[in-house]
């Protein structure tokens, strides 16, 4: 049980890839900025074909979900698991393979993306050769992790290594299934399947993304680092078993509610929302158990901006599971489906979940790996922490009431029947909030870039003598 | 799907649901420490309580399944189980179509059996024609029915297949098929100039008068038969006036020229099953408004 | 540092049910002001779809219509900018406040706060004060419960039917509202939401109460997250109070080594949430403030000096001064302020009318017998104020621009009217591909406002 017993932890990769996570935040979000801009001033590139809205989007999705939130999540993924295993990683050398191989892959994605080498599917929209390397270098990851596990010194394994063992596991099964794919040349392939079938595996791929990539791998993050940073006991040990497999089991059936009033059977519709509404207890089950955690140390909220990111990621947490389901209604689905109000619910989950519980995890983790008692200065943590939270509230409130505005528009029809508006009209009347939607991402942006000077002075401050020693 | 499929889903479904409830039930019970007691497992420094929960959070969740059951029982979800109900996308669009007729044609009928001429004069017809006419005829001619080369202009006075309301209202329910032979490989070039001489000089344009004279003859043996003699046109089959300068393709030597030698197909298409009759009646009224003011 | 198993075998549900509060009654300074909040709050959500403008009801929300009224004033869908404007108004007054004066939101303002406390009333009418309320709940069912129970929730009912009912009310004409209900014609709609709401105000403010604070409000969590320690909190003065006991009235406490706190766990019953304040700031606690009440009537009663139990900040507790004027709040009553007046500014400057340009895109341009060059628009008018108007349309930005089609019309109060029309201009006028035209919609009579709308006229490449 003590905390000294770890002179060989592999920390290497996990400030390798704590680093490339504030690097790959900050190009994720400013690509972010750029097509938001984009929909401001459509000629803001001047119709430079790399730099088109089409070619831009997939690559700012794919750099914040798998380069930031990726990198995220194996860094402190593979600090967790030997925190908490009390072990070293299996292999230093499998180590470094899985870090240079994503680093390669994100590369190649950056790349191939503007270039216009794309699948065509949401969120894989990385091409076959790409693919492959993706499973290779998750199953490495896999190894290195599951192997870590299996040579644990503690009996148990730690609720967070479930989760974020679900989440690497799971990965590996969505990312080879909906990437299959019959290839025509190096960089065109076409899906395996056809159809609404193909419709309902890219959306089985799509909705676990975020059940198991940026919900159950995030939820292990909130594991560790909350009870750590609060330095609180975890609230309940039984209700992490509770929500984890209810979690698990349910949110594979989510899919479908992407596909309401499509050409996708009618039972498979069905099913995806009843499964979608079952999933708010168990989401509402992880908020639950990490503010509870936090109900003893109410008082350090005061101080510390590291527990300030954390507890407002888990209301952002408790909020969009709350939006996913209700807009998985079928009824509520026919007004929202198709306008910004996704866009601004995503948001509300990635920038106020993902990103807030990622940054408050990286504060703590950084100066632990880099042998430092604290962060450069908290000062600058405390600003971030604001910068970011204003930023936010602009981008949801914008996009959120812009959807209403447009599902109005779409469904106004006139004394006669025939419609009020046609749909350019819509897209006119959206401008103003594109451009507050602008505001809030570059507030947002902004904020990482605080985090990039003060991670950098942090680095350059060098192992402080005392701390090092505590490894 | 087969029924192999259809108890696979049934089954897996129940599996999860019953599964649900199942967990919720066997952790129900802690047995050992007491409330503010760890478990005794610690993880780099972490500990875990065993606090209980909020007693409403596992009545969400029951009220959650109990609602995914009862939505099983009543609509489509359970492999090939139609659901009780018996609801389909089909049928709610049916109804949803029908409750829009309902809503609306009490409107259209208010119309329906007034004249076109009578009806072009009532302000609430004629915008309800508009807006149907800038909805569905706007791509061929134009917002403001002005027309586009190949498409006619409807607020002038010149038709092609008559302009009386019963024949503006024929023309769009049943549609209008113009078709101007080609005579590229029956006419010389030099006879297609002469005869293009011909027709610009019907319409009062100044041309080489040899050239007319010669394309006159050419007409009057090729092209009288649809044009007329004067080449008035023939509404019958849709012949365009040639003597009012207006041209349906355009008016240039070089379009006309175009024209004879591969010859047009004008093709008005059908409205009557797209709109139905009582909203052509207010688009042919609309119509017809623009020029009978 | 783990601690040991207990050698007792206990077995427990996992699912604690709520103990449930009794909340005693207070009087005082703040619990005055929060019935005054609370009465001033219900009064304008109960009384406002009632009020009438110019004959019509003033706040109505007509969704189907997609018409928003406002005292005289009709928001559209294309009109919602205002309300986001609106809502980032709310959260940065939501910062600022929080950050100087704490949770004043949860205490006084809050939906949930209003009607809980409401609700506690109709409570007390019926079942009397906390001990008799504790009473009557271990009291095996007889008659004097059954009449009681049945009392409380049928008033309860009523009220919130008459909540759910006031909701719609908002969003369908009230009046005809009632009337369908006493004939039952209402749609199924309107059913639905006059049930979900009343099902929803009945569970909050009756069952629910203070576990809605505890474990699913989000704003709770935002709102401790922007503490600072210049906020103010509520919290009980250790030093003075502890060592706390019980003792008489006018006895030498101090020799007995016992500090002001006469531990009457006054401070506990009071409380809304159940904790008990003496133990710190907790995340519970909703800055009621019904501790320092009935603590400050202890206090009087003791001979002791009140604001053994207050609202101060951390840096006072500390012995320093509370800095009311710091970044965060400058900085927040700026961003505040400033984003008050934009929307001041913006309604005020509203027109009452909107244009979209729809240009026609099958054809680029159509080049005319005398070489002028054409574009065909849709231009869509919306009339978007409460009377009958006239309209001139005009272009300006072009030379020599000339429109064929109709330039002065009528829209009806509310209408969109779509204007097809063609604008023709001389080629020596265009000297690039895009060029810019205005439309200029010039209201006539009385209102002469003037609404400008930018669009594209296309002609050859030059």
């Amino acid at each position: 049980m003590s905390e000294n017993s770890s002179p060989t932890y592999n920390y290497r990769v996990v400030r390798q890839f704590s680093i490339m996570t504030v690097v790959w935040g900050i190009v994720g979000m400013l690509v972010g900025c750029i097509i938001a801009a984009q929909l401001f001033w459509p000629d803001l590139t001047y119709g430079i074909e790399f730099l088109t809205y089409g070619r831009l989007r997939p690559l700012h999705t794919n750099a914040v979900i798998f380069a930031f939130g990726g990198s995220a999540l194996m860094a402190t993924s593979l600090y967790v698991v030997q925190r908490t295993c009390q072990t070293p990683l299996i292999s230093n050398a499998l180590a470094a393979f899985v870090f240079w191989g994503w680093q390669l892959i994100i590369v190649l994605a950056a790349i191939s993306l503007p270039m216009g080498w794309t699948s065509g599917k949401e969120y894989a929209e990385l091409e076959w050769p790409i693919d492959i390397l993706i499973a290779v270098v998750w199953v490495a990851y896999a190894i290195l992790y599951f192997g870590t596990i299996i040579k644990r010194k503690t009996k148990h394994i730690y609720v967070a290594n479930w989760f974020y063992g679900a989440f690497i596991l799971t990965v590996a099964i969505l990312h080879i299934v909906n990437s299959a794919a019959i290839p025509v040349s190096l960089t065109k392939s076409y899906s395996a399947y056809g159809g609404a079938i193909d419709a309902m595996v890219q959306w089985w791929y799509g909705h676990n993304a975020v059940g198991f990539f940026l919900t159950a791998g995030f939820l292990g993050m909130m594991y560790y680092f909350i009870p750590k940073q609060a330095e609180r006991p975890v609230y309940s040990y039984r209700l992490s078993i509770v929500h984890f497999w209810a979690l698990i089991a349910i949110y594979m059936w989510a899919g479908p509610h992407h596909l309401h009033y499509t050409a996708l059977p009618s039972w498979a519709q069905s099913l995806g929302m009843i499964f979608s509404l079952i999933l708010l207890a168990p989401s509402w089950g992880g908020m639950i158990n990490g503010i509870m955690t936090l109900s003893g140390a109410w008082h350090k909220l005061r101080n510390d901006p590291i527990l300030k990111f954390l507890i407002v990621s888990l209301s952002f947490y408790g909020m969009s599971t709350f939006e996913g389901p209700m807009m998985s209604i079928k009824t509520v689905n026919a007004l929202s489906h198709y306008t910004d109000w996704t866009i601004g619910h995503v948001h509300s989950g990635a920038l106020g979940w993902v990103a807030f519980v990622s940054i408050g995890a990286l504060y703590y983790l950084i100066p632990k790996v880099f042998g430092r008692k604290d962060m450069y200065s908290v000062d600058l943590i405390n600003t971030h922490f604001w910068v970011s939270t204003i930023g936010v509230v602009l981008y949801i409130a914008a996009m959120w009431i812009a959807g209403v505005m447009q599902g109005l528009m779409w469904r106004a029809v006139n004394e006669d029947g025939t419609l009020t508006y046609s749909f350019v009209e819509a897209v006119q009347e959206t401008y103003p909030y594109y451009a507050i939607r602008l505001v809030g991402g570059i507030l947002f942006l902004g904020g990482m870039l605080i985090m990039a000077y003060n991670t950098i002075k942090t680095v350059q401050a060098g192992p402080d003598t005392d701390t090092a020693k505590e490894g | 799907m087969s029924d192999f499929w259809s108890w696979w889903v049934i089954i897996i479904v129940a599996i999860n649901i019953i599964g649900c409830w199942a967990l919720l039930h066997w952790t129900r019970k802690i047995k050992g420490g007491a409330e503010n007691e760890t478990t005794g497992h610690v993880y780099d420094g972490i500990e875990e309580y065993n606090n209980p929960l909020p007693r409403w959070w596992l009545n969400m969740f029951y009220i959650t399944l109990i609602f995914g059951v009862v939505y099983l029982i009543l609509y489509p979800g359970l492999g090939n189980f139609a659901g009780y109900l018996g609801w389909t996308p089909q049928k709610q669009h049916t109804e949803e179509v029908e409750a829009a007729k309902a809503t609306y044609q009490p409107l259209f009928d208010k119309y329906k059996s007034v004249p076109i001429a009578e009806l072009a004069k009532v302000k609430q017809a004629t915008e309800m024609g508009k807006r149907i006419f800038v909805n569905t005829c706007f791509g061929c001619h134009g917002s403001d029915a002005a027309g586009n080369p190949g498409y006619p202009d409807l607020t002038d006075n010149d038709w092609l297949w008559g302009g009386s309301p019963e024949q503006i209202e024929q023309s769009i329910l049943h549609g209008r098929m113009g078709a101007m032979p080609a005579f590229g490989t029956s006419l010389t070039a030099e006879q297609i100039d002469q005869l293009v001489n011909y027709v610009g000089q019907l319409s009062g344009n100044k041309v080489d008068e040899a050239k007319a004279n010669a394309g006159e003859a050419i007409f009057n043996t090729q092209c009288f038969a649809c044009h007329t003699k004067e080449g008035t046109g023939n509404i019958a089959m849709g012949a365009p006036n040639l003597t009012d300068n207006i041209w349906l393709y355009g008016g240039s030597r070089s379009t006309i020229a175009e024209t004879i030698r591969n010859g047009r197909n004008g093709n008005m298409p059908a409205h009557a099953d797209i709109l139905g009759e009582a909203r052509v009646h207010l688009v042919a009224a609309y119509v017809y408004s623009l020029s009978n003011k | 540092m783990s601690q040991k198993q207990s050698d007792t075998y206990v077995i427990r549900d996992l699912y604690a049910k709520p103990e449930k509060i009794y909340p005693r009654q207070v009087h005082g300074r703040f619990a005055r002001l929060r019935i005054l909040s609370v009465l001033l709050l219900l009064g304008i959500y109960y009384i406002s779809p009632w009020l009438t403008w110019n004959g019509n009801q003033a706040i109505l929300l007509d969704l189907p219509a997609r018409k928003f009224h406002l005292f005289g004033v009709t928001f559209w869908p294309q009109d919602f900018v205002y309300l986001t404007l609106l809502l980032v108004i709310c959260a940065v007054g939501l910062f600022l406040f929080t950050a100087i004066a704490g949770r004043l939101w949860c205490g006084y303002a809050c939906p949930q706060t209003v009607w809980t406390e409401t609700f506690l009333w109709i409570e007390q009418f019926v079942e009397g004060n906390r001990n008799k309320r504790m009473k009557l709940d271990k009291q095996p069912l007889g008659p004097e419960k059954i009449i009681k129970k049945t009392l409380k929730h049928t008033l309860w009912i009523v009220f919130a039917l008459f909540t759910g009912y006031t909701f719609v009310g908002y969003f369908s004409p009230i009046r005809e509202l009632w009337d369908g209900i006493l004939t039952l014609s209402l749609g199924p709609w309107e059913w639905f939401w006059i049930g979900l709401y009343s099902l929803a105000t009945y569970g909050n403010a009756g069952k629910l109460r203070e576990q809605v604070c505890l474990h699913m409000c989000p704003y709770a969590r935002f709102q401790s997250a922007m503490f600072d320690k210049d906020t103010l909190i509520i919290s009980y003065d250790e030093t003075r109070g502890e060592s706390r006991g019980k003792r008489k009235k006018n006895s030498d406490y101090k020799a007995k080594g016992l500090g002001d706190c006469i531990d009457c766990n006054q401070c506990v019953h009071v409380c809304p949430t159940g904790i008990d304040i003496r133990n710190g700031l907790q995340y519970e606690c909703i800055a009621c403030a019904a501790c320092i009440d009935v603590c400050d009537n202890v206090m009087d009663q003791m001979g002791y000096s009140r604001g053994l139990i207050q609202y101060t900040t951390e840096h006072s507790e500390e012995g320093r001064k509370t800095e009311l004027i710091r970044p965060r709040s400058i900085l927040y009553t700026m961003l505040f302020s400033g984003l008050i007046l934009t929307f001041i500014f913006l309604i005020a400057t509203r027109t009452p009318l909107d244009v979209n340009v729809i240009r026609d895109r099958q054809n680029l341009f159509t080049e005319n017998f005398d070489g002028s060059i054409e574009n065909t628009y849709q231009l869509k008018i919306l009339n978007m104020s409460q009377d009958n108007h006239n309209y001139k349309l005009s272009i300006e930005g072009l030379d020599k621009s000339e429109i064929h089609g109709e330039t002065e019309f009528e829209i009806e109060a509310g209408g969109v009217l779509t204007v097809p029309l063609r604008v023709s201009v001389p080629p020596e006028e265009l000297n690039k591909r895009a060029n810019d035209i205005v439309f200029k919609i010039s209201t006539l009579g009385e209102d002469k406002s003037i609404y400008y709308t930018n669009a594209k006229f296309l002609g050859p490449k030059k």
